[in-house]
Parts: structure tokens; sequence; C-alpha cells
């Protein structure tokens, strides 16, 4: 995206001629575009306003939801049912079902055929500590074969690459949780482009045994969606739904340590990066070691490629996160961290109907 | 009509039995084309009548205008199924756009999609368009140009470039009429095969170009050669009836017996510029 300082002024100033006319209408309940009259009224990317008599297609800075909700999905971490074994060690066991029959909208008006391990995209974020023994039962509910491959170390038997669960079928995996860092998981059945492609991750988390610093943390996959099968990315995003943290920002506090599990799951398309605007992070390539490799804005990640990141912003306002590889960006892979926000604040950015006063003056660049 | 035409002109005797005899043939002949043309529409390559796969949605950018600040895409369903539109996008990246009247779309219906973009002149672009299902549709355009205005001026223009075009010439081969009223046989036969090659060539000449318009704009589902055939005929015919009404109504003929196929002629290029008009660019 990159808007210059000008056109976010642009920017800024169209949402306020927005929020005005929709201050004299009587706002449409429908976000992104207000309307009076049978007319709807939505802003560009370089602030114009635009008037129609007909709809509004703008999956890009008008707040709309789906059925799964990225927000919530970004501070889940799922720990198992926890159990201390005679010897100490804490035993997690997780429940996870595999399904490859559900369509979902997985941008506002565009309906695709997910695979899901427990009905998401991506899966839950499965986390344990270093030594912990982990056990998942996993049931394979779908009508083609799949697997749970994680990486990480455990034995060739627990590798989920020739145990095949067929339709019906179930498996238990097991292994001590090793090594610490930011790892995926994924089903790995032939042809696995098309098993990954269509939904078939998630991220697994080992935190330190003495565990780290506290801070926000959060939860971030680069995907895809490939919904026309031409074996080329049609949107793009952190956390499946494209736009989706431009339109509903991520709330972080002044001075607040955040922490950010990236994961880089695109297929297709060799490369992905993750620049962070109005700030550097602290980057530590799979989360492996307690020393950051570096310090910077821009990362650039292959596929299933990921790392932490670790940052604290000084002051308040909007701050843009993107690809800086900008036809990811501009097909959805875009979001904003709102720091020191007021409460309800991220509702209101492109919502022209709410009136986006805390967007102008701010803007987005 | 042959026949009330030919009672018009009060022609009669072996002529007349010649035309009837012909008739005979194309009555005994128009079923059959009627099967063809029907079997045409229902296994040619272009129809799914008879696929029983899976019915994809199909969307057709026809028409892709470039105004003040916006790019304009008339887009039309021309798949078995109602779609949705979902996304608009410029050069495969995705902008939020208008609809108008709205984003369902039965089939052969038609929508404008509205989508404010600072094009440059010259520049090529792509325009997409997704559907509900993900899939994404594209029309390509080499180089964008603004749409004219109706202004006085162009209007003026189109005036004068219609005079030169249309009006200058025809007078000046009215000129030709004197010299031509005193040929003999052999000459005067040989400018008439003359003129009727040439209107024989724009006729081909006008097929190739439906055929090519019809290949790069049409849609799949509507079936462009049958279609181009089948227009052809019937503007033939709807000609034919019209000219034979007319002369019938007039009574006398016109001198030298030609005047309604000239009418026509003249009839039939005056349609051909009126299709070329509304064609996709």
């Amino acid at each position: 995206m990159g808007l210059g300082r000008r056109q976010a002024a642009m920017a800024a100033a169209g949402m306020a001629a927005v929020a005005a006319a929709a201050a004299a209408a009587a706002a449409d309940p429908s976000p992104g575009a207000s309307a009076s009259g049978g007319e709807r009224v939505f802003v560009t990317h370089t602030g114009a306003v635009v008037r129609t008599t007909g709809e509004v297609l703008d999956p890009v800075y008008a707040a709309q939801t789906v059925e799964f909700d990225p927000l919530e999905y970004l501070r889940s971490f799922e720990y198992g049912m926890a159990t201390e074994l005679a010897d100490g060690t804490v035993l997690r066991e997780y429940t996870i079902v595999a399904d490859d029959d559900r369509v979902m909208e997985v941008a506002p008006g565009v309906f695709y055929n997910v695979w899901t391990f427990n009905g998401t995209v991506p899966g839950p974020t499965i986390r344990a500590t270093e030594g912990d023994l982990v056990r998942i039962h996993f049931f394979n509910n779908g009508s083609k074969p799949h697997t749970m491959h994680f990486h990480g170390i455990h034995e060739a038997r627990f590798d989920g690459v020739f145990e095949t669960v067929g339709p019906g079928g179930r498996f238990t995996y097991e292994w001590r949780a090793e090594p610490v860092g930011v790892h995926p998981y994924h089903c790995h059945i032939m042809p696995l482009e098309e098993h990954i492609a269509h939904g078939l991750y998630g991220v697994y988390i080992v935190d330190p045994a003495e565990g780290r610093p506290p801070a926000d943390e959060m939860v971030m996959v680069l995907n895809g969606l490939d919904t026309d099968f031409d074996g080329e990315n049609n949107f793009y995003a952190a956390n499946t739904v494209p736009f989706y943290y431009q339109h509903h920002p991520i709330r972080i506090g002044v001075g607040e340590p955040v922490r950010v599990y990236v994961v880089n799951m695109v297929e297709f398309d060799p490369i992905n990066n993750f620049h962070l605007h109005g700030n550097l992070y602290h980057y530590y390539p799979t989360g492996t070691d307690t020393v950051p490799s570096f310090y910077t804005d821009m990362v650039t990640l292959s596929q299933t490629e990921r790392g932490i990141m670790e940052f604290t912003y000084d002051y308040p306002g909007r701050y843009l996160f993107h690809a800086h590889k900008v036809e990811f960006s501009e097909k959805g892979w875009t979001g904003l961290f709102l720091v020191g926000g007021e409460e309800g604040a991220e509702e209101e950015y492109g919502g022209a109907a709410a009136g986006p006063a805390a967007a102008a003056g701010q803007g987005y660049g | 009509m042959a026949e009330a035409r030919g009672a018009g002109r009060g022609t009669g005797g072996a002529a007349g039995g010649r035309r009837r005899a012909v008739a005979a043939a194309a009555g005994g002949l128009a079923p059959l084309a009627a099967v063809a043309l029907m079997a045409a529409y229902m296994l040619g390559p272009a129809t799914d009548a008879l696929d029983l796969g899976t019915a994809l949605p199909e969307l057709s950018i026809e028409e892709v205008g470039f105004a003040d600040g916006e790019i304009r895409a008339t887009v039309r369903n021309t798949g078995p199924i109602p779609v949705e539109v979902a996304v608009a996008d410029v050069n495969d990246r995705i902008h939020p756009a208008a609809i108008e009247p709205d984003r369902s779309l039965e089939r052969l219906e038609t929508a404008v999609v509205r989508i404010p973009f600072d094009w440059n002149a010259g520049e090529p672009y792509r325009i997409g368009v997704t559907v509900d299902d993900g899939t994404r549709f594209e029309r390509a355009v080499e180089s964008a140009s603004a749409l004219p205005e109706p202004t006085a001026d162009l209007f003026a223009v189109f005036a004068l470039v219609g005079t030169y075009v249309g009006v200058v010439p025809v007078l000046v081969g009215m000129l030709w009429l004197p010299f031509m009223a005193r040929m003999r046989g052999g000459a005067y036969a040989f400018i008439l095969a003359f003129t009727a090659g040439l209107l024989l060539f724009l006729g081909i000449d006008a097929a190739e170009e439906a055929a090519a318009i019809s290949a790069e704009s049409l849609a799949g589902g509507l079936n462009g050669l049958p279609l181009i055939a089948t227009v052809s005929a019937a503007s033939f015919l709807g000609l034919h009836v019209a000219s034979g009404r007319l002369s019938a109504r007039g009574g006398a003929a016109a001198p030298g017996g030609g005047g309604d196929e000239a009418g026509e002629a003249a009839a039939g290029c005056g349609a051909r510029r009126l299709g070329r008009w509304r064609s996709p660019s």
C-alpha cells in the first residue's frame, strides 16, 4: 500500500466528507457505504468519494465480517487438556478433527471449499512448554485421507507422512515438545499443495521452560487462497480473511511489548514478507534462539518459514503492517495496528456510516 | 412475397413460372435449413445444453470504458447459473467499486461495474471481476482512451465525416448517371456486374468482421456463428418482405425494374452501419 502523507491526508479528508454525507442522511446499517434515498457512498484508496445507485463492492475498507473471526483467532492458544504424570512431566492432550466438505465465506461474498482442522483455517494454535508430553488424538472426518505432520523433533512413526489416515480413521501422535520455537503443522497427503492450499495447516508453539517475558502475544499465519484453481492465489491475508485487519485494526497499547508468532503458509508463490510501519522489530527466526538475529522492519519468508517478532510502539496512532510484495498487500495481506486507540475505534475505521473521526487526522500511511 | 411482387409488376408467362418453381424449391428446403440451424445451436461447440457436468458460472466483460477518474466495465452473466459479483480489480489488484443496478445477475442479465481509478491514457489495462464462487474473469484493453463526450463539436465532426464518406461519394457516383445511360449492352452489364461484385465483397467482409468480433467479444454461450447466420437470414427476409410490401403498395414499378432491389441493398448497408456502431470496440 504505502500511501504517501498527501494521499493519507486526502483519504482522511475523503472519509470526513463521507462522515458528513452519512451524518446528513440517516446512516445505512451496512458499514463502509452510507446510503440516502437509494444512493450509496464509498471512499476509494485515494480518498475520492463515489456515489452509486447500485451496490458497493468494497472488501478493502468497508468493515465486514464473515463466519471466521481473525481477531478471535489472533490471540487464541490451545494448551490442551493438561495432566501431571508420575514423573512430573506435563501431559497435554489435544483432539483435532479434519474435515474437507465445508464451504466457507472466505472474503465478503466469496465462497470457497475449505479443508479444516477443527473447523477453521488456520487450525487451532497448539501450544506447549518445552519437555511437555504432547499427545494429539486425530480424527479424519473428511472424505479424503489426511494426516497431521508437525515440524519439530519426533519419532519417524509420528511424522504424519506414511501413516495415512483414511476417511473415518483416527491416529494418535505423541512426542516430547521440542525444540523451543514456532512451527507449522499441516496435512502431508499428496497432492500436498492441494491439501495445504485448501487450508489444512496451523501453528504449533513450544515455549521455553523458563518462559518468555510478558507481552501481548498474537499469531499471524500468512496465507493465500486460490479460489479459481488456476495455480495462482486470488487472495492473500494474515489469518485467511483478506483486508480483515485493515477494517478491524488490532488494538495494542502504547509502550506495551508485542510478540507476534508469524508463519508463512502461502502456496504457489515462492516468497512472502512482513513489513511493519513506524517501527522495527526484533526477529527470532523459527523462534529457536533467545537472542534476536535481526532488528528490522522487513523479513522475507519462504514456504513454512517462520519466526517471532517483538516490538513496542512509543507513539499512538494507526500503523500499517503488510506484505511489501505489493501484489499480495493489494489482494488482502494488509492490516493495521491501532496503538493506544479508544474503545470501539476499530469498528469506526472504514465504516463511513459510523463517522471515521478517529481516522481523520491520523491517516494510514 | 415473390408472388405478390411479380403480380405487382404485372410480369407473367415464362418468368412467372420460373419464380413459382424457385419458390416451391425454397419452400421444400426452408424446413431443412431450420432443422440444420437448430442442430447447430443445440450441438455447437459452445453450447452446454447437453453437458451433464457441473454447471460453472460464466461472466463476460463485454465493454470497458474509461471515464474521468473511473473505469466502467459492462458485465453480462453468460453462464447457465445466476452469479453474484463480489470483487472488482484493475491489473489483478483489488479496488473498491460500485456495481449498478446490483450485484446479482440472472442469466444474460447485465450490470455496470464502476471502478474509481486514475488511469493513464495510452496504457494497457486488465479489468477483472470475481464472482461468488471465487472465479475471476478478465478483459484486457490494449490502450486506455477516454470515452467520447457527446458535445456539439463531436456531433459536428461526425456529421462532417458522414458527409465525406456517405453523401459525397454518392453524389459523385450520380454524376456518372448520364454517361452510363448512354452505354450499350455489354459495357452496361459490366458496370452492373462490377457493382454487384462490390456489394458481394462488402457482404463477405461484413461476415468476416462479424465472425471476428463475435470470437473476441461474444460469450461462447451466445453461439456466435449460428447467431450471425440467423440474424443475416432474418435481416434478409425482413428486408425482402418489407420491400415487397412497399412495392406492392406503390403499384408502379421503378424505372428499370430494379428499384426495390436497390432499396434492399441500401437498407442492408444501413443496417450494417448500425450494427457496426453498436458492436463492442
